[in-house]
């Protein structure tokens, strides 16, 4: 008995001491990255890194205290290949980049033009400590730069850009939030294009990356995102504008929270605005075709309620109510069909109606994939209704109040 | 000096009469001699075997009940109730006048007197040998010996100091009984009779310990406990051949099913009603005389994680309470590893904002992750058993070296991270969840085991070690019963007080598969309703 529980605890502990221990890799020997960024110079892949310094950010430290150090550094490697320049990485840091918590993956439109994506995705995809949900953006100018604007409120910028779309998707539902898994998926997809938030830096970028710029009140340059980046096949080739990916939202089901601002109906007061809140949206493509040539019916309804009034009209009145539904219903119809024949100038596909095609009626959709422009030769049309749910805890608008007022 | 385990060898192992054991072993035993018919020799000898010892009393009665004649009481200063034996032995003998009719002549006839008609005393028993009259003087017993006659009678007179039936120490309840046992085998089996007033309670003796002789009760209840399990436990108490049991570790140790487990297969409880309990759903309960810990057997591995006081409370939270205490048995298994495991090999499963906390945790901490842990782990089993060793004066001592000095300095010492404290101290205080001692204690040996297996192979490490955890807990019985009941094999029925506890009235039935008998516990509609208005 004891001899063979003797026997298994040599062998056990030989399996331990010989096999073990291979990958492990201690807190403090890693450089947690927390965004990147890819431009090329010169021919050769540049990346930056923006790598989080943990004692500046958590507030209790065991050793030394949290100084008035920035909470990230960036350092920029350069090398032909992506894997190069990253391999390259290593002669100037002294620990193991490690890639599992990058959030943001940012692309200078440079790069996103003329070398496109495909190498960039099959780099990010392969090595199994990346992480699928990081987020892909675009950027016109240098994609390092944005790595060094520090936000205020956030330590790390990386989750705060993040957290920025996060946001605007939810609350704007212009900009989605474009993990790398989909957007590979997307650029690969026959039937859809591809698209990218763009991230944009206004202002002084130079004072905001010193932790100095911390101390003031007003910011010298702030992070935003700006419009959105339109592939095709695994380049870029072309921008909308917000108002348009608002309507790119809207044919694609999007929608989860967006404010409509319309003006008033009533006479006189054309120069007032109204504002509604979409609380609940869906959108149903119908592909059909009819002599030969393919058309979209695209039923979007929306639910919301009304935020802000700024002409005097009787909200009570269901009359009234119906009256304002018919505006958004055809202002959200405009936009929609302005949006739709940008889209078709530029030959790409946001919103899956190829998709659709392909699905209801594959051999219509071979048929237009032979053409040369097939968005061309689809046709929209649109259909939009409207529901006013509520108009909040007052009905009268306030400025009703002012209306006989003399002093 | 005689070699005390001498005999150990040389007993054969399936000699299963107490006594014939007693034979091989004599050199401990008190010899079956006949007592003498002359007291000066019996009073001799007993001097002689005891050494003189100054607690052996030896009062000697020149005349007794009024007659000329020599009588010895023998007891032991101590043991035996003083107050006893003066009122109603030595009084009898000294004051009382016999009649006339009473003759001297057999003397034999005289201990017949004092036995039937003069001693007011319950118990009194005849004794013909020393080694009856050493066995009743020793159990604080007095013997009365009369000059001219080969026989004795021994009067129970058993008293003396000792503690009292207090509040247990080791298992407190909010709501539930205060008793619990002491070091007495008789007021001990008294506590439970108390509770189950049935005479289907079998009490079996055995006397176990070369040198102690030290008694050994079995409780059960014939009738629902398992003979087989009964048979295997009376088995088990016979092969064990000690000089010495001073407390219960010392039979479990001997019984138990596997040495080399890290969990119990045989449980203790300091509790009457635990004990009660136990024996209701036909388990079987051993005690041993000089311990407050009475044995449970067999048992499961929920069993172990069930107090009393389940049973007390109300269902719902007598569940809650169970389930927390499985999460804090495997928090306090395997947190430390845990730790280990993703700081070192999977940093990718944190969140962002946590691994950075964290890792700013160990900016400057020089020792890797399982070092850290395992100097804090074992700190912290250095200030546990220096808390249970020190004495209670300076007891408030050890927690503020304990807190302070080795918590707070050490992390601003930048020696261990503050996280690592955190994991130590949630670890330490999850450990005392259990309300089993000897279940947090394999819990306690796991740890290091896991956090082995945690530093060198991760996660993937944790998992082995938990799949060989649960094979070897599929493998280990408890008297014939396996550990797992009743989750493997699976028992429906028995799932009403394993995880959860049911309420009583849907707890229709004793767990079936530790005794397969009188399993029906209670009527079976008994849910409380409102009543319905006659009409």
């Amino acid at each position: 008995m004891l001899r063979r529980l003797g026997l298994m605890f040599l062998l056990l502990s030989v399996a331990l001491l010989t096999g073990g221990c291979w990958d492990s890799q201690e807190l403090n020997t890693l450089s947690i990255i927390s965004a990147t960024s890819i431009d090329r110079s010169n021919g050769k892949w540049e990346i930056s890194f923006q790598v989080v310094i943990p004692q500046s950010i958590a507030t209790q430290t065991g050793g030394g205290g949290a100084g008035s150090q920035s909470p990230t550094t960036i350092f920029s490697t350069k090398g032909r290949s992506i894997a190069e320049a990253m391999q390259n990485a290593s002669l100037e840091t002294s620990r193991k980049l490690f890639f599992a918590h990058n959030s943001v993956l940012i692309l200078s439109e440079d790069v996103a033009r003329k070398e496109g994506v495909g190498e960039i995705l099959d780099f990010f995809l392969r090595p199994f400590e990346s992480r699928e949900t990081m987020s892909v953006l675009l950027t016109k100018g240098k994609a390092s730069n944005l790595l060094e604007v520090l936000i205020p409120l956030e330590k790390i910028s990386g989750n705060a850009i993040q957290r920025i779309i996060d946001q605007s998707q939810k609350n704007l539902s212009q900009a989605q939030n474009m993990r790398l898994i989909d957007f590979a998926r997307m650029v690969a997809s026959p039937d859809e294009s591809a698209m990218a938030p763009e991230l944009e830096v206004s202002g002084d970028l130079t004072k905001q990356s010193s932790l100095d710029a911390l101390k003031s009140t007003r910011n010298d340059a702030v992070i935003k995102l700006g419009e959105l980046g339109v592939f095709r096949k695994d380049k870029l080739v072309g921008w909308i504008d917000q108002k348009d990916s608002r309507s790119v939202a809207w044919l694609s089901d999007r929608v989860s929270s967006m404010i409509v601002v319309f003006p008033c109906s009533a006479k006189g007061q054309e120069n007032q605005l109204l504002s509604y809140r979409v609380l609940k949206s869906s959108t149903k493509l119908d592909p059909k075709v009819i002599h030969g040539k393919s058309i979209i019916h695209a039923k979007i309804s929306a639910t919301g309620a009304i935020d802000e009034s700024g002409c005097n009209l009787d909200l009570k009145n269901p009359e009234v109510i119906r009256d304002l539904e018919r505006t958004i219903s055809k202002q959200i119809g405009g936009d929609v069909m302005a949006t739709w024949s940008h889209l078709q100038e530029m030959n790409v596909d946001l919103a899956g109606f190829m998709n659709a095609i392909h699905r209801k009626d594959p051999s219509t959709w071979r048929n237009l994939m032979k053409t040369k422009r097939p968005i061309e030769e689809i046709s929209l049309r649109v259909q939009v209704k409207i529901n006013i749910e509520h108009t909040n805890m007052i009905t009268k608008p306030y400025s009703s109040l002012l209306k006989d007022q003399k002093f | 000096m005689r070699p005390f385990f001498k005999s150990k060898q040389d007993s054969s192992g399936d000699s299963n009469q107490n006594h014939d054991k007693n034979e091989q072993s004599s050199e401990f035993n008190m010899p079956e001699t006949p007592l003498s018919k002359y007291l000066d020799v019996n009073v001799q000898m007993i001097k002689e075997m005891t050494g003189d010892s100054s607690d052996i009393i030896i009062r000697r009665l020149d005349q007794a009940l009024g007659k000329p004649v020599h009588v010895a009481v023998i007891y032991t200063d101590g043991l035996a109730d003083e107050q006893i034996i003066n009122n109603s032995i030595l009084k009898s003998l000294t004051q009382i006048q016999a009649d006339a009719d009473c003759s001297l002549d057999p003397p034999k006839q005289v201990l017949g007197w004092i036995k039937h008609r003069f001693l007011a005393i319950g118990q009194v028993t005849d004794i013909d040998t020393m080694k009856k009259l050493f066995d009743a003087i020793l159990a604080g017993n007095t013997v009365i010996l009369v000059d001219g006659t080969a026989k004795g009678i021994s009067a129970s007179s058993a008293g003396g100091e000792q503690r009292g039936v207090d509040e247990p120490q080791s298992q407190t309840v909010i709501r539930g009984p205060r008793e619990g046992f002491t070091e007495n085998l008789r007021i001990n089996t008294s506590l439970i009779r108390r509770k189950i007033k049935n005479p289907n309670l079998w009490i079996v003796d055995r006397t176990i310990g070369r040198v102690t002789q030290t008694n050994v009760a079995v409780m059960y209840i014939h009738g629902i406990a398992s003979d087989n399990v009964v048979q295997e436990i009376l088995k088990r108490l016979d092969r064990i051949d000690i000089d010495s049991v001073l407390e219960s570790g010392y039979i479990e140790e001997f019984i138990q099913d596997a040495t080399f487990t890290p969990f119990p297969t045989l449980t203790n409880s300091e509790r009457p009603d635990a004990i009660a309990g136990a024996i209701l759903e036909g388990k079987v309960a051993i005690l041993v005389d000089g311990s407050p810990f009475v044995l449970i057997a067999p048992i499961t591995i929920f069993k172990l994680f069930q107090s009393s006081e389940d049973y007390y409370q109300k269902f719902d939270i007598a569940t809650f309470l169970r389930l927390m205490r499985i999460i804090a048995f495997v928090f306090s298994m395997l947190l430390p590893s845990m730790y280990i495991a993703i700081t070192t090999f999977h940093q990718q499963m944190l969140p962002t904002t946590l691994l950075i906390s964290l890792a700013a945790q160990r900016e400057g901490v020089p020792f890797p992750a399982f070092v850290e842990a395992l100097a804090m782990e074992i700190t912290f089993e250095v200030l546990r058993e220096a808390g249970v060793r020190m004495p209670r004066a300076i007891g408030s001592a050890i927690s503020i070296v304990g807190a302070l000095v080795l918590g707070q300095a050490a992390v601003q010492a930048g020696l261990v991270s503050a996280a690592m404290v955190i994991i130590v101290a949630f670890t330490a205080i999850a450990g005392f969840v259990a309300p089993s001692v000897s279940l947090s204690n394999s819990a306690r040996l796991l740890r290091f085991g896991f956090m082995l297996l945690a530093a060198t192979l991760g996660l993937f490490g944790i998992i082995a070690g938990l799949m060989a955890m649960l094979i070897h807990l599929s493998g280990l019985r408890s008297f014939g019963v396996p550990y797992l009941i009743p989750l493997a094999p699976f028992s429906p029925s028995d799932q009403k007080d394993a995880l959860v506890r049911v309420p009583w009235w849907a707890m229709l039935k004793r767990p079936t598969l530790i005794s397969q008998k009188n399993i029906k516990r209670q009527k079976s509609i008994q849910k409380p309703s409102p009543t319905k208005d006659e009409q």
